[in-house]
This record gives C-alpha cells, structure tokens and sequence, in this order.
C-alpha cells in the first residue's frame, strides 16, 4: 500500500494491527510514516519517535529519524528536525534526500554554507548511478538558486533553475523561481514564459481555476505532473519526497 | 555615513547567550473599562463570513490628544444587518476607558469587519469609515462628541463585502481618498458545502467563491467620494479575496503605492505611475506570491524598514502549514522573500496569524513583532491540522538580524486565544507601545506595556494643519530618527496589522545618552522637515504648515 502511495489504506491497516498488538513498533512506523505522508505531522511524530527508540528490529527502524525530520520541520522544530536528520544521515550515509533536509533546515537557520554543501551532496546523491532521480535533481537544483539568491548571486540563481528545469519541468515553484530571477534579470518575456509553466503546472494540479488559463508558454512545456491533488487546500510549502531508496517493505 | 540599524546591532552580536528579554505586557482588560465581547457569527463557526473577525480603529474623535477606541463589531448569520452594535470608547489616560457609544450617537450595527479613520470632510476632526457585510458606513465626527452617518451624502456605501480599508491621499492634492478591499461574494442562505483539509471537513471558502472587486474612490475634495476604480487599472486587475492593504510609497518615487493582500491567491501591488493611473506589479515585483511561488492567506500586513536599506518592507502573515512571510523590497521593484533570513518562518508554521505589528516594545533601538493568532476551523488540534484552535500570540524579539520568539513576556502570552487583530498604540502616553486586541466572540483584551522607562523614547507626530488638508496625519509620510550615529525609520502607513488602522504617530526607542536627535519628516508632498531634539523622552509633533 505505501509503495502505491495508498497512505490512507496503510494508515488504516496500521491503525489495526497496533490495536490488535499495541506492542509492535514496526506497526507505529508504519502508521507514522503514513500520517507524515497525509500532512498529519504532529501526530505522526509521535509514531516516529517510539519507531526511532524502539529495540525491535524491523526494516523501517533506520529511517524512522528520516521522516521525523521532515515532520519536525514542517512543524516548524528545526532544532529536532535537524537532529533527526542528522542521526540519519550517520545510520544511512547515502540517502540523499536526508541531505536535502539538512539543507532545507540550514536554509531556514540562514545557515548558507551548511546548506550550500547539504544540497550539493543531495544532488550528487539524486545523480548517481544506477538509479539518477530526475525529479530530486531539480528539487536540489531549485533550492540551490535559493542559496546564491540569498547571496545575491541572481545570474547563478538562473543557471542552477535552468538546469532544474530541464531535468524535471513538472515543479511549480521551480518555474516560479526561475520567472523571479528572470524579472530580476529584466527579462521579462523569459520571466513571463516560466510563470506561464507555472500557471499551467498549478492548473493541472486543479489549484487554478479554469478560465485563469494563461497562454501557451514558448518555453519547453511541463509535463503533467504526477503529484496527488488536495482541492480546496490552502498553499503548501515544498513537500518532500520519500527517500529515493523506499524504506518500506 | 550613517548606518542602519539593524546592520549596526548585527556587529555587537556575540556568541554568548542573549539577555532575558524585558518586554513585558500585563493584561490591564479588567481595569480599563473596556469591557466588551465582540460578536463574529455564532460559536463554532459555520460558514466563511464568521471567521474573519472584526477590526478595531484607533481615534482621537474628541481632539485631547490621546487615541481612543473604535469597535464596529460584527452580527450574526440570522440578522447580519442588526448585530449588538459598535462601541466607542473613550481614553480617559492610564489606560482607563469610558464607554461612550450612547452619546456618541453611533447606532451601527450592520456587520462590519474592517475599520479606518480620517479627516474625509477636511474639517479638522476624524470620521470613520467601516466596511462591512452589506453597504459600508461613513461616519461623521461632527466635533461634539457625536457622529452621524453620511455615507449616502459622501457616495459611499458599496454593497460588496469589505474587509479592510485606508484612507490616504492618492493624488497627493491634499484631501483623503479611500481603497476598500473587498473580499467575495456570500449568501448566508446558499453557503458552499466543506471543503476537505488534512482528510477532515471544514468551512469553505474562499476557494470555491467569486472574488469581489475592491475600490478605489477618489475624494472630490469636499468629503464626498467617486469610484474611481473603472479608469485606473484597479477594477481590471484580476479580482482577489482581498483581505488587508498598506498604502505607502513602495516604489520611492515619492507616489503612494497600494498592496493588496489577498486570500490564497496572488496579492496586488498597484504602482502609481500617474494620479488615478495603477499598474499590478505584484507578480513582477515578486511581492505577489512567496519565496516558493505559494499564494499564501495573507492577513495581517505590517510595515517596517527590516533590513535598514531605507525601503519600506511588507510582512504578512499566513495559514497554518505554511509561514509567515517577509518579502525585502530591495529597490523599489523588486521584493524578495528572506523570511528565514531573518528567523520569522519555522515559529508561525503551526499557527493561523492575524493582524501584525512591527514596534521597538522594550526600546532597545529595533522594532520587535507581535502577532495574534487563532485557527478558522473550530475542529483545529495539534493532532488533527498541526494547529490548534485557540493559539498564543507570537512575540519576535529583534536580537541582531534575527527574531527570536519569546516564551515569557507576562501571563497574557500564554493564554491561548482566538484572535484576530491587534492595534498598537501608546495608549496612556508613557512613552512605550501598548496594545488591544480583539477575537472572535471573544472579550477584548487591553495589554499595557511596562517597560515604563522615562528616557529612552521618542514618538513623532507628523501632522498638517493647513487649512483644506483632510490629510492632517501625513499619512503616507517618511520619519526619520538619527542618534548616535544610528538611523531608524518608520513610515504613516495607510491602513493597519487587519481590518484596523496604525496609530498616525511614529514611535522609536533612542539609547540613553545618544547626544542630540536628528528628526527628519518627509511628508507626503515630497516636503522635508529637519529638526533636533536635544533628548529622548518626548513626543514631538512636526507639522507640514510649518515646512516652506
């Protein structure tokens, strides 16, 4: 179920067999990394964190600190966030998207060296052989032009977004970014065309009503994106991805 | 060279521990005589129109110098056009309040939501303008102490739902003209069904609603006002579910500007480019939308020069699940999101903000922020939406570049509330901040600042006395305060933290001993005033009249 990303049968599923066994911490793994998938970060945290400290073994245990981390930082704990990325990071050196966390968390402590060198390790992770993941390229594409914005760095910002594009098109705020740095550049057909990818990534999502359709974009069109639509939904930040290597049976 | 602050107080930051923080309130509501319960719709909300709250306006309607309390107060879904009523309260010092709405006169008791004050007739006293669920209300200070409703007379009265609203002078031809945000189109009767949040159903809205028009009326110098939407590029941008504004000179070219902050949808950025002439810069500009590319819910709006590169910066605040943002306006046309830069993302994560407030709370010479919180939708817990429904005000002490929020500051910090707007204001004149803030279907909360020192504050007052001048509080205007080799800044703005109005003053904390102060005003008209006060501890008023 989780593999299909059916989070709400496996929540479901999970939710049984801890009443069944309320001993069984592969059971609240399985439960917590559900709800961190369905957005439920508090409550999947506490799931998490007895699969973290739990001495049974099961296969979900070494990623618990993984997805704790990104529910401590989308609950705003970047202190606990960081920590539990980090203790993952030593459990599973190679996992990339843990070092994208450590990057997003050093981002918002404004800690732009640690997240510089975070995302260019995240990156060289979603690169590598066998398996490169183009969709984790450009997230640590994307988030990369956050670093050299911040440092005023607007020219580099453009380079790494136009990479991020053409590695994965299907990420709204990737073309969003890069119309910003467009705008800023004062090219703004350039920027008019991004934010045209946007809009239509954004209506493909169903988060656009249907007569707000911009023109079609000259740029090279996104294609449809594949991420789960939650209508009626007030704006979200970037939600993570799972790790590239899936933790789950 | 003179420094900005927050630059200068970046160099003196060490790596040992902080200080305890001295800001402290004490909730003084039971002493004050403000004793009210607003009315937002019934308890749990069910629909859109009862979860926004009602504003508060800040008002010196009896001119003996101190600012006075205006609540227009909501209704309820069975009877929208007869709630309880406003209230209006009078200062009388030491933060004691006279309830004086009987004799005033003012009978409103339409639904209302946002609130601002201006001299709209030029005829030296502060009338109030209300937006409300149904025709909005301009009422007249007739200067004894009454009022009387001329919105008809004045040409008002757009029957849209209003929210928040600024009066300022747009054309820069002396008198007051008004934008009123409007947000969107509801019949009580025919409410959309819930919507889905977090696998649980809620309140709709307002995705799923037909965004309304906002308005832009022009003062035709006589108090009465024409629409001037249709021909100045407002009423053809895209219509938003607009929410809050602050009307200042974003651009620096020495015109008001608008922002609009729109409900889950992109906000506006209206630069005057000639009188009655907008342009929607707020894709361009990068102010529309966050660092992510998000639509945000954008209700609370402050004001405040962060980065002290001498350009006013837009704060707003958000949804849960998301952050509270900091858009940096670099240029005057570029704006960039460095909410984390400056420490203000992780601490609002969890929480639904309201109205915001940028002021320097214990005078250490940076402004500090608070901002009120509370959910929309009754069912919020941790567990459920990340969020609960009551929630703490969120207070960020400025300490170097970075905000910290505070976990102490006095008893009413850890009552978790159902807030919605906060004014800020120095209410008993001792020369710090206080505040009100107001909830839903909640009782008002006065909260006095006890910083109490007597030297280490300035509060400047722009004024325009001029004869004609419905702009008498500058709004608009640029005031400048240099001690020590330390420049600060704060700008009049049109418009308040939600639904509500900024005190029409400028405070500053000024360290001790910083030798003499340079005041400089740049009122609205592009005239400079510069003066120099020899010490803190006064408020100083600085009138366009006197400027040649």
């Amino acid at each position: 179920m989780m593999s299909r990303g059916r989070f709400d049968a496996a929540e479901v599923t999970a939710r049984t067999v801890l009443a069944q066994g309320a001993e069984i911490d592969r059971a609240a793994a399985i439960l917590g990394i559900s709800l961190m998938k369905q957005k439920k970060y508090e409550e999947a945290r506490k799931y998490l964190e007895r699969a973290r400290g739990s001495q049974q073994p099961f296969p979900e245990r070494s990623h618990a600190s993984h997805f704790l981390g990104w529910c401590c930082y989308h609950l705003g704990d970047l202190e606990v966030s960081r920590a539990a990325f980090e203790q993952h990071a030593k459990d599973v050196p190679d996992e990339p998207d843990t070092q994208f966390g450590l990057g997003l968390v050093a981002l918002g402590e404004d800690r732009l060296e640690d997240a510089d060198r975070f995302l260019n390790k995240s990156l060289e992770g979603f690169s590598a052989p066998p398996k490169p993941d183009a969709v984790g390229q450009a997230r640590a594409l994307t988030r990369l032009s956050d670093v050299a914005m911040r440092r005023g760095e607007v020219e580099k910002a453009e380079e790494l977004l136009e990479r991020a594009v053409k590695a994965s098109a299907v990420q709204h705020e990737t073309w969003s970014k890069l119309a910003r740095v467009r705008d800023r550049l004062g090219k703004e057909k350039e920027a008019d065309a991004a934010r045209a990818n946007a809009e239509r990534i954004l209506q493909a999502l169903g988060r656009r009503p249907a007569e707000a359709a911009p023109a079609p974009a000259q740029q090279s069109t996104p294609a449809q994106p594949n991420t789960p639509v939650q209508p009626n939904t007030p704006a979200q930040p970037t939600t993570p991805a799972a790790p590239s290597k899936d933790p789950t049976p | 060279m003179m420094h900005a602050l927050p630059f200068a107080l970046a160099c003196a930051v060490t790596s040992q521990e902080p200080p305890a923080s001295t800001i402290r309130f004490t909730d003084v509501t039971a002493q004050s005589g403000i004793a009210m319960t607003t009315t937002s719709g019934s308890t749990p909300s069910t629909t859109v129109l009862e979860v926004k709250g009602g504003g508060l306006g800040l008002i010196d309607f009896d001119g003996d110098g101190d600012l006075d309390l205006f609540v227009p107060n909501g209704a309820t879904l069975a009877n929208p056009d007869a709630g309880p009523g406003a209230r209006l309260f009078r200062n009388d010092g030491a933060m004691r309040f006279t309830d004086v709405t009987d004799a005033s006169g003012i009978r409103h008791r339409r639904w209302s939501f946002g609130v601002t004050v201006g001299d709209a007739d030029a005829d030296g006293r502060d009338d109030i303008f209300i937006a409300c669920f149904g025709p909005d209300v301009l009422l007249r200070n007739k200067g004894d102490g009454t009022f009387e409703d001329i919105t008809a007379r004045a040409g008002l009265g757009d029957p849209a739902w209003g929210t928040s609203a600024a009066f300022a002078d747009l054309d820069l031809d002396g008198d007051l003209d008004l934008f009123v945000c409007n947000y969107l189109d509801f019949d009580p009767s025919k409410p959309l069904p819930p919507a889905n949040f977090k696998g649980m159903k809620v309140i709709a809205g307002p995705r799923g609603y037909q965004a309304a028009v906002d308005r832009i009326y022009e003062n035709k110098g006589d108090g009465t006002f024409v629409d001037r939407g249709g021909d100045c590029g407002v009423a053809s941008a895209r219509p938003g579910f607009g929410l809050n504004l602050a009307i200042v000179d974003f651009s620096g070219d020495g015109k008001p500007d608008i922002f609009v902050g729109n409900d889950s949808q992109a906000n506006n950025l209206f630069t005057q480019t000639a009188p009655w002439a907008y342009r929607d810069d707020g894709l361009r500009s990068g102010i529309a939308v966050n660092g992510e590319g998000s639509e945000q819910a954008t209700m609370g709006v402050a004001v405040a020069d962060i980065d002290g590169n001498g350009r006013p910066d837009v704060f707003t605040t958000n949804f849960s699940s998301d952050t509270n943002t900091l858009h940096l306006n670099l240029d005057g046309r570029n704006f960039d999101d460095r909410t984390n830069q400056f420490g203000l993302g992780a601490p609002s994560r969890t929480l639904v903000g309201w109205g915001a407030g940028f002021v320097d709370f214990d005078h250490d010479g940076d402004e500090d922020l608070l901002s009120v919180n509370g959910h929309v939708y009754p069912q919020a817990t941790r567990e459920a939406m990340d969020s609960e429904y009551a929630q703490r005000p969120l207070l960020m002490e400025r300490r170097g570049v970075r905000f910290h929020a505070l976990t102490e500051a006095g008893a009413w910090k850890l009552e978790p509330r159902v807030d919605r707007t906060a004014v800020f204001a120095d209410l008993d004149q001792d020369g710090d901040v206080d505040a009100v803030v107001a909830g839903l279907n909640q009782a008002l909360q006065v909260l006095r600042n006890d910083h109490d020192a007597a030297d280490d504050w300035l509060v400047v007052v722009p004024r325009d006395t001029r004869a004609g001048v419905g702009n008498r509080h500058a709004v608009g205007a640029m005031v400048e305060v240099t001690a020590g080799g330390v420049t600060q800044r704060r700008w009049i703005v049109g418009g308040g933290p939600f639904q509500s109005n900024n005190a029409p003053e400028a405070h500053f904390g000024v360290a001790k001993g910083s030798g003499p102060i340079a005041v400089t005003v740049r009122f609205p008209d592009g005239k400079v005033s510069t003066t120099e006060v020899a010490t803190p501890g006064r408020r100083v008023t600085v009138d366009r009249a006197e400027v040649r």
